[in-house]
């Protein structure tokens, strides 16, 4: 029996291609997944490593106050401390190291390097204490810096050129003496300079102070007991200094400083995830078509003796046989895959440290085994079909696939779909007490909703392809409406392709959704909120500039107002949330606060312990107006401040607003964050904007935007990350189109003498070519309109759960996802199509 | 297109042999399938005509070339040597669209297995080939076709609701619907029982007689191969009888007398 499942595999060779390129397709995407992530894990984790490489233990500065919104530098220590360590018995070798951010600038006065990976500026290593090597020419002394030899290449610098260094300070130029590269790291998309330590400590503004010391124990003394040492000795310090081994140090750093690597794991898993919910629907799809397509056989068999547990043997035995050659095809697939994705993340500026691919038991076998199962349990379904087959079936005329809904079915899609609408809702709407809760009653609650809404869409189907086919009926006559029968001929078969597309779509019809929401939310907000013409920042966020450029700004003609605003994250009540350190004479006049209780009079009234505060937060640490609440600063100075008045404002000042000078001794820093610039009345607009790019045309770090480039600039920052996501979208619907090339295919075969007949009676090639895409594009736009109104769907969920938030619908872009999975109909039906046309007549008359 | 009124009703007593005339004709025609050792010759030089209101049964065992011979005269098979004519037009010169086209206005189809779709409804599947051609449907003319095939009332039902004679009515409503000049049958008893067979055999008769239809009609039945004007035996991928006016006997002698 099972040697007959076999044969029947090679007997229908085409059918078992299709089904394997289903199991193939969903292999490769989980596998492609596991190896992208973890070869960026392991990129990331061997930076951090190889950073701290040689050293036993690292001494630091301790964050009192940190927040995964919003990266805070550690702050520096005291350089003597490095004698004294050198001091301390079992110390074999130790350096104090300046670790800041500098952009390099190339020949055009650019800014080089991608946002997102880190600008280093660093100051020269002690040897043998980190992985930085130094590749070609000598390390660097006043007026010289070495860079990163992947920076240098992209840049087509050698040793010898000179090139620009932007700090808080103007871009200044220096001569290139080396090239440097981190032990076993290639190209990451981070840019590394080095400095001599005095010149490092004056550009990143640390007077005699160092960011990290790295200790190297002598031999026999464990990092560990090194450590012990150093904390036993009590070294003072103006902050609170953290001792660790190097190890600890490297996994915290990598914790902290890339939060967003979680983030980004969670949503490539998430995207795997998508590929195997889509890859699962096709497995499904295709092994429940082929089995229907055998029934007949099956029956035959039974007629002839088998059992019925030989019947449902033989098909589980066939999709075992498929399921494990194709999921290692797949895992094939999905390394090349994988390469693939590291380098589309790469070249879209997600730059992942170029470090082996992750090939592992731990990347592979999980698609092997998805791969396999999703197979066996997509064929238990059919099986158990096979072997309820009654003998007498195989003395009918055709039997594929009809079945009629069941009323039990519609009842469990129905329950199904409450509770994940339940699921769902509370996770946007209600309070479920975590983020994590919150994350997994949406996640179980989006799964739930379009499992239940593929499984109910079969009942949808007819309605759908009456809808949809009627224009078509209207404009390509006979062969239009034959397809669209066709189309509804089996709608649970039809349901189940385009659910396989309507995953990915509503996915990308979200994101689409909700960046314009965002978008438009933020934009709505800045109408709203800033009076100002120009804002300067920073190009890298919220990374502070020197004191001086505001100075600089408002001694532009046609400046009538430059706003300062220093901010930085600190402990307010229980929470972290942001200090604004603000001018209340000039804040006013260039920002606009929704004010909750107070007025700008409270502000321009305000004392030197007083605070204002969003309201929201304000009322979340449980504070009303008049009450006092204590501050720390990251450094750990305390402080504490009296509530005098509340306001709205969660886009930009989330956070609490206290007088600037107070804020600087509070937090020791002279440097500005942003600048909010109002011109004089009848001041040209573009004349004043001009003017000030000049004025700090040295600051290449430094970004002047007007009122309208900044709203630009908010939207194209949506656009982006839409574009992103529909990027890796992209290989979910690639995937499902995959599908619905299958279900086609499977169908013309089936159809093969309906076909015949077509073309004896008349049928020319063109009608049926017609036919079997009409079938493609029905399938195809029902996948979308099911996606579209579940992408809608979700957008609006969750935008009802943000506050604030205004939903609009971009509706150019969803018409032209539309108008995408029109065309992906019309290129699945292709293939399908093709085999249709060429059918021999004759033979297809004859064919069983 | 020409009305049915246009076509004469009566058998005209042409020649057989001549071809110029006739409504689908095959001259000389071999038709081999593979090549090398395994080629297998279906037919060895076959020349047949049919006329206006001809009604011929192809005969002859399994093997014998009986259906490819049809495949090539109705223009769905090309031979290998000779030539096949509709309406005096050589096929070998058309191209698949012509051919297509040829098909669709002048040649009508019944197969053993029915073969209706199974998305259209009786009456749709008898539209079915106006409806490919582009023409205008007349819900009379359909009406008609269902009532002469005694299905009146069952224009809307699917096949799946028809009985298999009823079925097969149906299909030969079909054939008959773009008023073709001639109809290929193809076994269009074989899977029916002898009331059935009857009625359909009946539609035939008639599409011959009252309107002057030439029919070709494959068949292993001898009651079948009776109702027709005149029975051609073939074996082994030639001709080896073609007479006139049998009885279910004679055929039944004749068959014997060839395996």
């Amino acid at each position: 029996m099972n040697r007959l499942a076999l044969r029947g595999i090679a007997s229908r060779k085409l059918r078992t291609v299709l089904t394997a390129l289903a199991i193939v397709f969903g292999t490769a995407m989980v596998c492609a997944t596991l190896v992208l992530t973890s070869t960026a894990q392991r990129g990331f984790e061997s930076w951090f490593t190889q950073a701290d490489r040689g050293s036993d233990v690292i001494v630091s500065g301790k964050l009192a106050v940190r927040s995964a919104d919003r990266d805070t530098s550690t702050p520096a220590v005291p350089a003597g401390l490095v004698g004294q360590i050198r001091a301390i018995p079992g110390v074999a070798a130790v350096g104090g190291e300046v670790e800041g951010t500098a952009t390099l600038i190339d020949s055009k006065g650019k800014a080089i390097g991608v946002d997102g990976p880190p600008k280093l500026g660093l100051s020269v290593p002690t040897p043998g204490l980190t992985g930085l090597r130094l590749v070609s020419g000598r390390w660097p002394h006043a007026g010289e810096v070495a860079i990163d030899r992947f920076t240098a290449s992209d840049q087509k610098v050698v040793v010898g050129d000179s090139i620009g260094v932007s700090t808080n300070h103007p871009t200044k130029r220096y001569r290139i003496v080396g090239l440097v590269k981190l032990a076993g790291v290639g190209a990451s998309g981070a840019t590394i300079s080095v400095f001599d330590l005095r010149t490092a400590q004056a550009v990143l503004d640390r007077p005699d102070e160092v960011d990290t010391i790295r200790v190297q124990a002598e031999r026999g003394v464990s990092p560990a007991e090194l450590a012990r040492r150093i904390d036993a000795a009590r070294l003072q310090a103006p902050v609170t200094l953290r001792v660790e081994t190097a190890k600890a140090h490297s996994e915290r750093t990598m914790h902290e400083q890339l939060g967003f690597i979680d983030i980004f794991r969670y949503i490539l898993l998430a995207f795997g995830g998508v590929a195997l919910l889509v890859g699962a629907f096709i497995i499904y799809n295709t092994f429940a078509i082929t089995v229907a397509q055998r029934v007949r056989e099956l029956a035959l068999l039974r007629c002839l003796g088998a059992t019925r547990r030989q019947a449902l043997v033989s098909v589980l035995a066939e999709g075992l046989a498929i399921g494990a050659v194709a999921s290692l095809i797949g895992t094939g697939a999905g390394i090349a895959l994988g390469a693939g994705l590291i380098a589309l993340f790469n070249a879209m500026g997600l730059t992942i440290p170029a470090v082996p691919m992750a090939l592992t038991a731990a990347t592979l076998v999980p698609g092997l085994v998805v791969g396999i199962g999703v197979t066996l349990l997509a064929a238990l379904v059919p099986a158990a079909r096979a072997g309820r087959v009654a003998p007498a079936v195989s003395l009918r005329e055709s039997v594929a696939g009809r079945s009629r809904p069941r009323r039990r079915s519609l009842v469990a899609g129905l329950g199904a779909l409450a509770l994940a609408l339940t699921a769902l809702s509370f996770g946007t709407l209600g309070d479920p007490g975590s983020i994590g809760a919150r994350l997994l009653l949406i996640a179980l609650g989006t799964v739930g909703l379009f499992g239940s809404i593929a499984a109910l869409a079969s009942r949808l189907v007819p309605v759908l392809v009456t809808v949809l086919a009627w224009p078509i009926r209207r404009v390509s006559g006979v062969s239009g409406s034959l397809g669209a029968d066709n189309a509804s001929r089996l709608p649970a078969r039809t349901a189940a392709t385009a659910a396989a597309l309507m995953i990915g779509v509503a996915l990308a019809s979200f994101m689409a959704i909700f960046a314009n929401v965002m978008a438009g939310t933020q934009s709505q907000q800045l109408d709203k909120s800033v009076r100002a013409d120009y804002v300067v920042t920073s190009t890298t966020d919220y990374q502070p500039f020197d004191g001086s450029i505001a100075r600089r700004i408002a001694a532009v003609p046609g400046v009538a107002v430059v706003a300062r605003d220093a901010d930085e994250i600190s402990r307010a009540g229980n929470g972290a949330h942001v200090a604004f350190g603000v001018d209340p004479a000039t804040f006013a006049r260039a920002y606009n606060l929704d004010w909750r209780q107070g007025s700008d009079a409270t502000l321009a009234g305000l004392g030197p312990k007083d605070a204002v505060m969003e309201e929201t937060i304000a009322r979340s640490e449980g504070l009303k107006v008049g009450d006092r609440f204590p501050v720390e600063t990251p450094a750990g100075r305390h402080a504490t401040l009296t509530l005098r008045g509340t306001y709205r404002d969660e886009a930009f000042a989330a956070g609490y607003l206290m007088r600037l000078p107070e804020w600087r001794s509070l937090f020791g820093k002279s440097t500005d964050t942003t600048l909010l610039v109002v011109r004089k009345p009848g001041a040209s607009l573009d004349g004043v904007e001009a003017a000030i790019r000049s004025s700090v045309s040295g600051w290449a770090g430094l970004k002047v935007q007007s009122h309208a480039e900044l709203r630009a600039y908010y939207e194209s920052d949506a656009q982006d990350v839409t574009s992103m996501f529909d990027a890796m979208l992209a290989l979910s619907v690639i995937i499902s189109i995959f599908g619905v090339v299958n279900t086609l295919a499977l169908s013309v075969l089936e159809r093969t003498r309906e076909i015949g007949l077509l073309r004896a009676v008349g049928a020319s090639r063109r009608q049926v070519r017609r036919m079997v895409r009409t079938e493609g594009i029905l399938t195809t736009l029902i996948g979308a309109t099911l996606g579209l109104a579940l992408g809608v769907f979700l957008a609006g969920l969750t935008t009802a759960a943000i506050e604030g938030a205004q939903f609009s619908v971009p509706y150019g872009q969803l018409l032209v996802m539309a108008l995408v999975a029109y065309v992906l109909g019309v290129i699945a039906a292709v293939a399908p199509a093709r085999r249709a046309t060429k059918l021999n007549v004759v033979d297809a008359l004859a064919f069983e | 297109m020409s009305a049915i009124a246009s076509i004469p009703t009566a058998t005209s007593p042409t020649s057989w042999a001549d071809d110029s005339v006739a409504i689908a004709a095959a001259r000389d025609v071999t038709r081999r399938h593979g090549g090398g050792d395994a080629a297998v010759d279906a037919l060895r030089g076959v020349s047949l005509a049919l006329h206006e209101g001809d009604f011929v049964a192809v005969m002859g065992p399994s093997g014998s070339g009986k259906s490819t011979l049809m495949h090539i005269m109705a223009g769905l098979d090309r031979p290998t040597s000779g030539s096949a004519s509709i309406d005096g037009i050589a096929l070998e010169g058309l191209r698949e669209r012509e051919l297509t086209k040829l098909r669709r206005d002048r040649v009508g189809f019944v197969f053993q297995a029915y073969n209706l779709l199974p998305t259209l409804s009786a009456a749709e599947n008898i539209a079915l080939p106006l409806r490919l051609a582009g023409r205008d449907v007349d819900g009379d003319w359909i009406a008609e076709l269902l009532d002469t095939v005694g299905l009146a009332d069952r224009a809307k039902h699917r096949p799946s609701e028809l009985s298999g004679g009823q079925q097969q009515r149906v299909a030969v409503a079909r054939a008959l619907a773009t008023r073709p000049a001639i109809v290929f049958a193809d076994e269009p008893t074989g899977n029916l029982d002898s009331r059935a067979s009857t009625d359909v055999l009946a539609l035939l008769r008639s599409a011959a007689d009252d309107r002057g239809q030439a029919i070709a009609m494959v068949t292993h039945d001898a009651v079948a191969a009776a109702t027709a004007d005149r029975v051609v035996f073939l074996a082994d991928g030639a001709v080896v009888a073609d007479e006139p006016h049998l009885s279910a006997g004679e055929i039944l002698d004749r068959m014997k007398e060839l395996t």
